[in-house]
């Protein structure tokens, strides 16, 4: 039986409050934290459940956070909250052991699909079988869907892919769409998170 | 001719030989004397020699009758004109005195006897008169004559002499070579210049040397040949000869004017003189102002090249100059997109941010609502909670965009009167600040238009923005033409355009063109014409946008007009 602890870090009542709305009407168990600093001093104590951390806070944000969990043994499993556009913080969050990343807003089939994946504690079967999952799909893409597909990792925008490989933008949305279908997924997300699974990994903690 | 006085004493006699004596002295001592002089020295020596009454010298000056030197000498001491009856005597012909004749009251004291003896040179005379019945004497008459013949000596040797001493100083002391040489070619005479010149120790070292020794051994052959025959021929040549010094043999240029002396009797050639004129300093000044010149030329050479050279390095200097100039423009120019861009991203993220947190707990809210109700049991009171906090989230979405919306215009609090062309003048120096080549800029000003009431900042960025989007618009335009009019458009109202010769607008975007987030640039972000618009609009005008005949784009902005009086009130 898998845990269903959400600790929750996003430095706005309304999200947070909103979340543990959600959560808890999904049947999870929301704790929320208002700053980081209430969450890193419950960390030591953290034994299960995943984290729900929001990247754009004042003074330390989550990737921070998650650093500093990193190097104080904490490994729940992270999923992190970002701004629309903000796919290069999402992308480092990812590298850096983060399960998977949610664009603001969301609605609340990902939030759940997201937060119940990391909830199931993973072993490194599941690891390996994502890596090759997601290896394999990404092999299947076009060489000019591979290339649109880094350019997203990378953090650009359309414009500047379409720049740099010398199509039309209208292009360019052609491509990422056909993508986006070939890696089974619907979301911009979704197409990161296994382009940086596929990627070589850093080795985790 | 012999004379005897009959009744002459001893006594007389002795006085007639010291006088006599004295007489034959005077020529001597008279010699440095002016003819004047002698004149007075003469009348004056017979008024006493002779105990007379009245006494008249009179001198040819010099060699020429017109000046005429006239003494008179009374034995009153008064002085007299000769008496007109007197004249007569002086047309006697010169020799032997003349014979005695009586004038009557010639000095209002009685009667004198006169007696004349003319000079032996020129006109000159000599004249005496006394009371004395016996007057003249025989003895008298004698010492008359020897006085004339003295004074016509004294008075006719006198200038001769007296000018060939002048004459002889002159010559000594001369800074030109003067010399004399026979005809012959035998020196005679070198002047002491002269001797300095060609380095001879004394005239008698001179008169051992012909003239040929002391021309240079390059002169010699026209010296010999053509120099000396022309002037024993013809009396005179003129011109350059190189003479030599005898010590050191040096080369020493003169302009020798070289003549012939003749007797002045038989007019038979007697010698050759010259004054010669050294011409070394007029050569020295010559090769100092040759090589002044060669040097200058030398000097200007030089500094000609170093000018070269430093005119090579200045054009070095100036293509890096303008080679950084580019640079720093092409970096200014990254830099102010860059700026333009990252002020719109942030605001972008900011905006995003903003908006996200309330939607995104709206959003959670609603989704959580749906996941209460889909329960076979659920919680209504819950529900409406989560349905009206939904609600409230969407509100401060809402007011989040209000928010925006202020802080891009920022109030009322900094709008003043400002003069409309100094709004133009320093937005148009920032815009054009890219460094754009050849952009032509209009301006058109209303002189009704001077002032509106805004915020200098916000305006200025609103027209920044619309003149670099035209030339953005004009890249590729041969010629960029930007006019910004200004224009009174009724008392409250002035109206602003900034118009483009570019590409004009794509039908795309003309109608949505103040929105946000829209763009028919590659690299634009959509937010410069509506920050534009909310600006403007925040200052209760308008802004809009026309297409321009052939091509490009005119946009227009109003804001409120105002006085330039009203800035300080």
């Amino acid at each position: 039986m898998p845990s269903r602890t959400v600790h929750v870090l996003d430095d706005d009542v309304a999200v947070r409050r909103s979340l543990e709305q959600l959560l808890s009407a999904a049947g999870l168990v929301p704790i929320l934290y208002a700053t980081p600093f209430e969450l890193l001093e419950a960390a030591p104590r953290l034994a299960e459940g995943c984290l729900l951390l929001d990247v754009r806070m004042p003074r330390m944000n989550g990737l921070d956070v998650q650093e500093w969990l990193n190097r104080h043994g904490c490994h729940l499993p992270i999923v992190m909250m970002t701004a629309r556009g903000d796919v290069s913080t999402a992308v480092r969050a990812m590298k850096a052991g983060a399960r998977d990343f949610l664009e603001k807003p969301f609605d609340d089939e990902s939030l759940l699909a997201a937060v119940r994946a990391a909830l199931v504690v993973g072993t490194l079967d599941d690891r390996t079988r994502a890596v090759a999952d997601a290896t394999a799909r990404i092999a299947a893409l076009s060489p000019r869907e591979r290339q649109v597909l880094d350019g997203l990792v990378a953090g650009r925008a359309n414009k500047t892919i379409a720049e740099q490989l010398g199509i039309s933008v209208r292009t360019v949305e052609v491509h990422r769409a056909r993508m986006l279908v070939r890696l089974g997924t619907q979301t911009l997300a979704g197409a990161v998170r296994l382009a940086v699974l596929a990627q070589p990994q850093p080795s985790l903690p | 001719m012999f004379w005897t006085q009959r009744a002459a004493s001893a006594r007389t006699l002795r006085r007639a030989f010291r006088d006599l004596r004295g007489l034959s002295n005077l020529p001597a001592r008279w010699l440095t004397l002016e003819p004047q002089q002698i004149a007075e020295s003469g009348a004056k020596t017979l008024l006493a020699v002779l105990d007379a009454d009245l006494t008249h010298v009179s001198l040819d000056a010099r060699n020429d009758a017109e000046t005429r030197i006239e003494i008179t000498c009374t034995s009153d001491g008064a002085a007299h004109a000769l008496p007109s009856a007197v004249r007569s005597l002086l047309r006697e012909p010169p020799g032997t005195p003349s014979s005695a004749s009586a004038v009557t009251e010639p000095l209002k004291c009685g009667g004198l006897q006169f007696v004349a003896a003319r000079l032996a040179f020129g006109t000159g005379a000599v004249v005496a008169g006394s009371r004395h019945t016996e007057f003249p004497t025989d003895i008298q008459r004698v010492l008359l004559s020897v006085s004339a013949n003295a004074i016509s000596l004294a008075a006719s040797r006198c200038p001769w002499e007296f000018d060939g001493q002048r004459l002889g100083v002159l010559v000594e002391r001369s800074a030109d070579l003067v010399g004399v040489a026979t005809l012959d070619g035998e020196t005679r005479y070198v002047n002491p210049a002269g001797l300095r010149f060609v380095g001879l120790a004394s005239l008698a070292a001179a008169r051992m040397a012909r003239v040929i020794d002391f021309v240079h051994e390059t002169d010699r052959n026209r010296m010999r040949d053509v120099v000396w025959p022309t002037v024993i021929r013809a009396g005179r040549w003129q011109g350059e000869v190189t003479f030599r010094h005898f010590a050191t043999g040096a080369a020493l240029p003169f302009l020798v004017d070289a003549f012939r002396i003749d007797d002045p009797q038989t007019g038979q050639p007697m010698n050759v003189a010259t004054v010669s004129r050294d011409l070394s300093p007029v050569r020295e000044s010559q090769m100092a102002l040759r090589r002044l010149n060669e040097t200058l030329e030398e000097r200007v050479a030089a500094r000609t090249a170093e000018l070269a050279v430093m005119n090579n390095k200045l054009l070095v200097e100036i293509a890096e100059r303008e080679r950084a100039d580019r640079r720093l423009k092409e970096l200014q120019n990254e830099l102010f997109h860059a700026a333009r861009l990252s002020v719109a991203g942030q605001m972008a993220g900011a905006l995003a941010h903003e908006l996200n947190q309330p939607l995104t707990a709206s959003t959670n809210y609603v989704n959580a609502a749906r996941h209460l109700l889909a329960r076979k049991v659920f919680d209504k009171e819950k529900v409406t909670a989560n349905m009206t906090e939904g609600a409230r989230e969407m509100v401060r979405a809402g007011q989040i965009i209000r928010r925006l919306r202020d802080f891009a215009t920022d109030g009322e609090a900094k709008r003043r009167v400002e003069p409309v062309a100094t709004l133009v003048d320093d937005a148009s120096a920032l815009a054009l600040a890219g460094g754009e080549v050849g952009v032509i800029l209009v301006r058109q000003f209303d002189p009704e238009a001077e002032a509106v009431f805004a915020d200098r900042i916000q305006i200025q960025q609103v027209l920044v923005n619309l003149m670099r989007n035209a030339l953005e618009a004009m890249a590729a335009v041969r010629e960029p033409t930007l006019v910004v009019t200004t224009r009174r458009v009724d008392s409250d109202t002035i109206e602003i355009a900034v118009a483009d010769n570019g590409r004009g607008l794509p039908a795309a975007v003309r109608d949505r063109l103040f929105e946000p987030f829209v763009s028919s640039k590659r690299n634009g972000m959509g937010l410069g014409l509506s920050i534009c618009r909310s600006i403007v609009e925040a200052h209760h005008g308008r802004i809009s946008a026309d297409a321009n005949e052939p091509g490009g784009t005119t946009f227009r902005f109003t804001l409120m007009a105002a006085r330039l009086d009203d800035a300080d009130a």
